[in-house]
């Protein structure tokens, strides 16, 4: 045996063990089960029964999302002629892979069936909104871990750092930017709070009861913003500013 | 709506023809017998002549608060206002209406609208249990018990206190009420025997959504009273100071104002006007349309503004479904008069495009709303507008005017008949939850910091050692006996005395100059007659170290000496070094 290996060996293990555990905690894992799913729906789209397909899409996404299950979910909703449930489907995948040509290009399609422009977006929400809410993490991890890594490296050898102090300053500032722009886009994410009218005629009403006055009537996916909940009943605008209280059954929300 | 409703919104102007303005205010609208409030007579742009006329009401008594005087600059403008304030006691209560006051400007009199003030018996404060309502209470005063669903109800509540600090919201309970944000509170100051009073004023408005005997209320209202403590008798053992610093006590309480009843009428099923959508209040109306001649597939605008009292924002204009017209969802704005929204204007732009030349006119708009005051439904209504429609050959399609930013995160659109196909790649499944909500992903992103803090404190610790000359010499002296030691063990094992006494007068020394903090090179047996070891080491230590050096030479010079002898040494060495530490 060489002596010289042995003090390797915790290393090894650590290094193991650290891989590991980014495996289980971060990486993508692959059910067979959403696999097999996936493909029987697949398979019903392309005889026509969408509904079918919609309802096995749905369920393979107990196990796990991604980005073309997500846009399958939106197709086979499409075609079964639910445009609310489309959309939101959509939007979700758009929020797991934002520049997507397929999804936007079948996003705007079911926007124009619809005929009523979605609430309009700040600069700063279609700024942050190109990147993913996982790519601004991974951005911003990649940052800060850069930035302590220099900082661990100029602990041990300060004297490879000594009159660069660029090596550090601008990492520094890397790692602020991103760091910031992650928590922007991280509140941009976990606030939005979106809905999509998922039936043909939705009556909203001045209040969140039933017995409240009908105010208007909203057409299958139409795009809301919701503001409260009370009950059952979601206070919501459109993009033209009618305001009201809709049933949560008449919607779909991107967040449920 | 009474005219509490209208008072809440208390800024009410009369204009001269020169520019002077005359308003006046209460700062509250409410109040209890023999609780003052303070009404405020501002001149602006003039100084009055005299002091104001106030008229002569059975159950008010008013009395000068003083005056005062401010000036502004704005934009190069200049601009004075003079106020009086004047203090209004009620001695009766009821609902009073504060007319006619009266401003002498040269040889005009100007006069303010008149206020309202409703003054409940004094007996309504409400009791607190632990007995500290006379420092603080809470009221909830509603404009109205009765109201119809869907009509707002202004609702104030006052919080009065004489000392206290860190205010909370109040907590309304509103079970079968809609109940408006509250905006900043009012602060003023109210004298009730011979006590002053701090009263914060919330307003908020509460829309009924159901008929019946409701309950507005309970309200609660947190906050920590300074509450003076008084001693029971000054005593010559009592420290002097005490009391003279710390005079107050900080009491926490939760203070509440029980609920009160409203009961809501549902609005009336008969003569129920078409297109009624649950708009309740008082309204105007005002419409236009344009262009009024056009080409058949033209858009025209409908501008509809509906102003008034009641819940401006919730106001929605009815579907206008004309035969012979394309209708798109109309835009809205809104435009609020006062914080609560119950007063202002609501603005619907509605595209309307004529598919026929043999249209003459944009038809009749109306707009039915519910008059509480009167009981009845109305219906307000503009047009019809004559319309001139020209043939067209191809009817163009109309684009919508929006007053936002389109969303733009998708890049211009290919002509598209369909939606894109499926995908049959399932790609990477993921977590429903983003990356940056897992735990996991914290624990891995701590790795870099934790080896950061680490790298940290072993930097520390390396430039305290480098520092510290004494310290290294330990260590080094340390590892060096170490390491000298397991050495002497081997060379008495194998027999090697020259190369063990060597070894071992060199640690003696290395030892020595330690303890002594003199250099090791030349340290020898006479060393123990230094004043610095007989200070530092005792007879015993210094008799073994003697002898220690002692063998060491007899070694040098005799040569051979056996492994037990070597051991002995090596034992005495060790013992020493015992003692030395």
């Amino acid at each position: 045996m060489n002596p010289h290996r042995r003090p390797h060996r915790p290393q090894i293990r650590l290094g193991q063990a650290l891989g590991l555990l980014a495996g289980v905690l971060l990486l993508a894992d692959s059910s067979p089960a959403s696999e097999a799913q996936f493909e029987e729906a697949n398979r019903l789209y392309e005889t026509g029964q969408f509904a079918e397909a919609a309802a096995l899409y749905r369920a393979a996404t107990t196990n796990g999302v991604s980005a073309n299950l997500l846009f399958n979910l939106g197709n086979a909703h499409f075609k079964a002629g639910r445009l609310g449930q489309a959309m939101a489907a959509y939007h979700q995948s758009l929020r797991l892979d934002p520049r997507n040509p397929e999804t936007l290009a079948n996003l705007r399609f079911a926007r124009e069936q619809v005929g009523i422009q979605p609430p309009p977006l700040t600069l700063r929400q279609r700024w942050l909104r190109r990147l993913s809410l996982g790519e601004w993490t991974i951005l911003a991890s990649g940052a800060l871990t850069l930035l302590l890594l220099l900082l661990t490296a100029r602990q041990l050898k300060p004297g490879a750092f000594a009159g660069k102090p660029l090596w550090i300053r601008l990492p520094a500032a890397g790692a602020l930017a991103t760091v910031l722009l992650l928590a922007l886009a991280a509140a941009d994410y976990f606030l939005d709070e979106r809905a999509f009218v998922s039936t043909a005629k939705a009556v909203v009403r001045n209040g969140p009861l039933e017995e409240s006055p009908e105010s208007f009537k909203a057409q299958d996916g139409t795009e809301l913003r919701v503001y409260d909940r009370k009950g059952e009943f979601l206070e919501i605008e459109t993009a033209l500013g009618q305001k009201g209280w809709i049933h949560s059954g008449n919607v779909e929300l991107l967040v449920p | 709506m009474n005219q509490t409703v209208a008072f809440s919104f208390a800024l009410l102007f009369v204009s001269n023809a020169l520019g002077q303005q005359v308003s006046a205010s209460l700062d509250r609208a409410s109040t209890s017998i023999g609780e003052s409030v303070t009404l405020s007579i501002t001149c602006i742009d003039f100084s009055p002549s005299s002091q104001p006329v106030m008229p002569s009401i059975p159950g008010l008594r008013f009395a000068s608060a003083g005056t005062s005087r401010q000036f502004q600059f704005v934009n190069g403008k200049r601009t004075s206002s003079y106020t009086f304030n004047i203090l209004v006691t009620p001695l009766k209560p009821g609902n009073y209406s504060i007319s006619p006051v009266q401003v002498q400007h040269k040889t005009r009199l100007l006069k303010p609208k008149p206020l309202t003030l409703r003054v409940q018996p004094a007996n309504q404060q409400p009791k607190n249990d632990n007995g500290l309502s006379q420092y603080a209470y809470v009221r909830l005063l509603p404009s109205k018990t009765s109201a119809y669903v869907g009509e707002v109800i202004p609702v104030e509540i006052q919080l009065h206190y004489i000392d206290g600090v860190n205010v909370q919201m109040p907590e309304l309970t509103a079970d079968g009420f809609n109940v408006a944000a509250f905006p900043k509170h009012k602060q003023s100051r109210m004298q009730k025997d011979n006590r002053i009073y701090q009263v914060l004023t919330f307003r908020t408005a509460a829309t009924p959504l159901k008929a019946g005997e409701l309950q507005l209320g309970p309200v609660k209202q947190s906050m920590v009273l300074r509450v003076r403590q008084r001693k029971s008798r000054r005593s010559p053992f009592n420290d002097p100071f005490d009391g003279f610093f710390d005079r107050y006590q900080q009491v926490p309480v939760k203070l509440e104002a029980k609920a009160q009843p409203v009961k809501v009428r549902p609005l009336p099923a008969a003569n129920r006007p078409a297109g009624f959508n649950g708009a309740v209040g008082r309204y105007t109306l005002q419409a236009k349309a344009s262009p009024l001649e056009v080409t058949v597939g033209d858009p025209v605008t409908v501008s509809i503004q509906i102003s008034g009292q009641g819940a401006i924002e919730s106001l929605n204009l009815p579907k206008l479904d004309w035969p012979g017209f394309k209708s798109y969802e109309p835009s809205v704005t809104t435009k609020k008069d006062n914080p609560l929204g119950l007063l202002g204007t609501r603005m619907f732009e509605q595209v309307v495009i004529p598919e026929s030349d043999t249209l003459a006119e944009v038809p009749r708009i109306e707009f039915p709303y519910f008059d509480p005051i009167a009981g009845r439904y109305r219906v307000l209504a503009k047009g019809p507008f004559p319309l001139k429609v020209n043939p067209g050959d191809k009817p163009v399609a109309p684009t919508i005017a929006a007053d936002s930013v389109p969303e733009t995160e998708e890049p211009e659109p290919p002509p598209q008949t369909d939606i894109l196909t499926i995908k049959h790649y399932l790609g990477s499944l993921g977590q429903a939850t983003p990356l940056v909500a897992r735990p996991g992903y914290w624990l891995l992103q701590a790795i870099p910091l934790l080896l950061w803090l680490g790298a940290l404190a072993w930097r520390r610790q390396a430039n305290a050692l480098a520092n510290n000359p004494r310290l290294r010499r330990e260590r080094q002296v340390a590892e060096r006996t170490r390491a000298g030691l397991a050495k002497l063990d081997t060379l008495a094992e194998s027999g090697e005395a020259g190369e063990f006494h060597t070894e071992l007068a060199d640690l003696l020394r290395e030892q020595i100059g330690l303890r002594l903090d003199i250099p090791a090179e030349g340290i020898t047996g006479d060393i123990v007659h230094s004043p610095a070891a007989r200070q530092q080491f005792s007879e015993d230590t210094r008799d073994d170290i003697r002898k220690l050096f002692t063998a060491s030479d007899q070694a040098s010079y005799a040569g051979s000496q056996t492994t037990g002898e070597m051991k002995a040494h090596l034992a005495l060495l060790k013992e020493l070094f015992c003692a030395l530490r």
